[in-house]
């Protein structure tokens, strides 16, 4: 049934989660409240969507408009949320304001539990190639909510990327670098590629290119102490931040390689506003 | 939720009762829109009875303080409890909205 749902527009996921969690919770001790991971887990769920939204507040504050944006998901140790956004500079700022809630939050963490957060930035084209569905099973108790859920190559890819990252880093999908690079102001993002890596099921196994995210003026806490043990933080501390020009042309010799090689896109963001 | 809309002295005071989350943050927002669309130039949220606010209910207030930005209204907000402070306080809108300790003080400040 053609409706609403799968008019082109682009979603844009944003996924944080907890790094060592797994031995956190099997190391600590309980007492008569309970297990102690129990209060780092509750604060992570309530706080970082609060810091998020902060953030969002000061990445607008000279915008006339805020885009949609909301909590998607909680799966496990690990909030994912949506956005929409209606332009490139939306989701420039949306970008930066995930980046800037990674960092903080990370630092936050640290100073109270022996864990730390690390983010995936993605985004997917809602068109033929990804769709938007609803799932009746999932309505709320309210029938005028219903529950959306979005399927296709380019979000499944996000969910596989969230596994190259290390702590306190944010790493972004090629088509969202590719977006961002291609605008005039940068707004203090700078990227690093810093490899290539397969992804299962993605782009029929050819090797994904792996873009971190980092800002002059924020940079993670703790890479000085972490980089031996961490390829991602060895790639930041040895490469300068690529100049946007060279990150167009490597993600365009990557699409034109994929296409070529095995028909895999890499399906570039548009918005109406570009048209 | 509950919500109450009243004018006082020119402001529309906008009173909740419970909770503003994923819920009900839609209500809120097309009450408060009804408002804006009407041509509400000065808006006062009284928190007086909210026991929690999420960051669902923290972009509905962000939202409407863009929308008046852009109108030329303004918007306070007042009455916080403990608990919604707190979320006012890790989210940084303490510092980005204008909040006041009671209705009347929010009035004497529009």
């Amino acid at each position: 049934m053609p409706n609403k749902l799968n008019q082109s527009r682009v979603a844009m996921f944003m996924s944080v989660d907890i790094s060592g969690s797994t031995n956190f919770k099997s190391e600590t001790q309980a007492d008569d409240k309970g297990p102690a991971w129990v209060g780092a887990f509750e604060e992570f769920f309530r706080e970082v969507p609060l810091i998020m939204m902060g953030q969002i507040a000061a990445a607008f504050i000279f915008e006339d408009e805020v885009p949609e944006c909301s909590v998607w998901k909680v799966i496990g140790d690990e909030i994912v949320f949506l956005a929409h956004p209606t332009s490139a500079r939306q989701t420039q700022l949306l970008t930066n304001a995930f980046y800037n809630t990674i960092i903080n939050y990370d630092s936050k963490i640290f100073e109270r539990w022996p864990l730390r957060v690390r983010g995936c930035c993605w985004a997917a084209q809602i068109s033929n190639r990804n769709r938007q569905i609803e799932i009746p099973e999932m309505m709320g108790s309210d029938s005028s909510q219903t529950y959306v859920d979005y399927l296709g190559p380019d979000v499944d890819t996000g969910f596989r990327l969230g596994g190259c990252v290390g702590r306190g880093q944010l790493i972004l999908s090629s088509n969202l670098v590719q977006l961002l690079a291609g605008l005039e102001e940068s707004e203090g993002i700078q990227f690093h590629y810093v490899g290539r890596k397969v992804l299962k099921g993605v782009y029929k196994g050819r090797p994904y290119p792996l873009f971190l995210m980092t800002r002059q003026d924020c940079m993670p806490k703790t890479w000085e102490w972490e980089a031996e043990e961490d390829q991602g933080l060895v790639a930041l501390r040895k490469n300068e931040p690529m100049p946007y020009a060279e990150i167009l042309k490597l993600v365009d010799q990557i699409q034109n390689y994929l296409n070529r090689m095995c028909h895999a896109m890499i399906e570039s963001l548009t918005f109406d506003t570009d048209k | 939720m509950e919500i109450n809309i009243k004018e006082v002295n020119g402001v529309n005071v906008v009173e909740f009762t419970g909770n503003l989350d994923t819920n009900t943050a839609p209500e809120a927002e097309s009450q408060i829109n009804g408002l804006l669309d009407a041509g509400a130039a000065k808006i006062l949220v009284n928190f007086e009875n909210l026991n929690y606010i999420s960051s669902a209910g923290l972009r509905v207030l962000l939202a409407t303080a863009k929308k008046m930005m852009v109108s030329g209204g303004s918007l306070k907000i007042c009455s916080l409890n403990s608990t919604v402070q707190e979320v006012f306080d890790i989210s940084g809108f303490s510092t980005i909205l204008s909040l006041a300790a009671n209705e009347a003080d929010a009035l004497a400040a529009f």
